[in-house]
């Protein structure tokens, strides 16, 4: 990827207000943003594209973030993955932990906390 | 008005620790040591429903009698894989003069090995002094969420500040990761939370038992804000590494 191309961003969350109002913000910061509310069609797309960054909620319908996390890390491993969630327990970060992910955010969070944390894995994606 | 609150807990403390010890005949309330695999020094002081008692005289309880439901998320995550180590830390010369010009009252002193905890099936008064630091952990359990809460407090340690700021940084990210809300000022940190579910609160008090185990010696190991990432990508997968910032170590203190 060169330095002047947009930073991809996939954002999975089953509440359509999540990605209502992040999806904005990230493309105002610069970056290139899809957005989904159902995994399947997030994973659907996974075999289309690698994205630079993906978003995923934990608890959703279907196929959770953490499925999704492993697939992503699976079908990407350049991937950095974002984990949003109000339930983080130890186990649930264990486990995000050792199938690789960035970092996660507790929700409800600030707009400027997503950020802060997207900008560090885009950060982490270009130097590697 | 700081200061004479503070004398006041001090002295409360003092004469909770030696309830059992001072009283003739003493009740369910009584002070018992809690003995298990992790040496915390800890007397226990049941109010109501915190602590199954086998005998009356028992002076010794182990974590299996602990039915106070913060106490015992709170030991969960104390006793969780990859958290309390037990190999010995060893500090640079800086913080080895650091800790000896660092002063105590008399009675913290006296106190040293015994720490307090004051329970009952859904409340937790947690006061644990490890080495250098302090830990204190207030907590509420119960069906009502409303009612809900838990309080963390953190203050202290061993090295220079900018390494116990760091350390404090770390903790303060962990919390806010968990929802708590923080507040840092240098090497206090301070956490708050109320009104989940009571599962949800088990879960932050587990955390919590992970937090205190993990950043126990967590100081000496800070020799750059880079480590405070590190370990918490250590921390969240459970694996306590000893090499991070290990770097001009000579002496060896606990």
């Amino acid at each position: 990827m060169t330095s002047d191309q947009k930073t991809t961003v996939l954002l999975l969350d089953d509440e359509p207000i999540v990605c209502k109002r992040l999806k904005p913000s990230l493309e105002k910061a610069g970056y290139d943003v899809e957005v989904f509310t159902k995994s399947r069609e997030a994973m659907h797309r996974l075999t289309e594209k690698e994205f630079d960054i993906a978003i995923t909620d934990l608890k959703m319908d279907g196929m959770d973030g953490m499925a999704f996390l492993t697939e992503v890390k699976k079908r990407h491993p350049a991937t950095e993955v974002i984990v949003i969630t109000g339930f983080a327990t130890m186990e649930t970060a264990k486990e995000s932990y050792q199938k690789g992910v960035f970092d996660f955010v507790a929700k409800p969070f600030k707009l400027g906390e997503i950020l802060e944390v997207v900008k560090k894995a885009e950060a982490k994606h270009r130097s590697s | 008005m700081h200061d004479i609150i503070r004398f006041i807990h001090e002295k409360a403390v003092k004469e909770l620790i030696h309830l059992g010890d001072t009283r003739i005949g003493g009740s369910d309330a009584a002070s018992r040591r809690l003995k298990f695999n992790i040496p915390l020094g800890l007397v226990v002081i049941d109010i109501g429903g915190g602590v199954r008692v086998r005998t009356a005289s028992a002076k010794d309880i182990s974590p299996e009698d602990i039915t106070s439901v913060p106490m015992k998320a709170f030991l969960e995550g104390l006793t969780a894989p990859g958290m309390w180590s037990t190999a010995p830390m060893s500090v640079d010369f800086g913080s080895f003069m650091s800790s000896l010009t660092r002063t105590y009252s008399d009675s913290t002193t006296h106190f040293s090995g015994r720490n307090l905890a004051v329970l009952s099936a859904e409340y937790l008064d947690l006061n644990l002094r490890l080495g250098y630091h302090f830990n204190i952990i207030d907590a509420y359990i119960a069906e009502k969420q409303n009612d809900n809460y838990a309080y963390f407090r953190f203050l202290g340690g061993v090295t220079d500040v900018t390494r116990r700021s760091r350390r404090a940084r770390f903790i303060g990210e962990v919390l806010e990761r968990f929802n708590f809300r923080v507040e840092i000022r240098g090497d206090l940190v301070v956490g708050r939370i109320k009104k989940l579910d009571p599962a949800a609160m088990y879960e932050k008090e587990k955390m919590l038992g992970c937090l205190v185990a993990y950043t126990r010696q967590l100081d000496v190991q800070m020799h750059s804000d880079e480590n405070i990432a590190d370990h918490i990508t250590d921390f969240f997968k459970g694996a306590y590494n000893h090499d991070i910032g290990s770097e001009n170590n000579s002496i060896t203190s606990g």
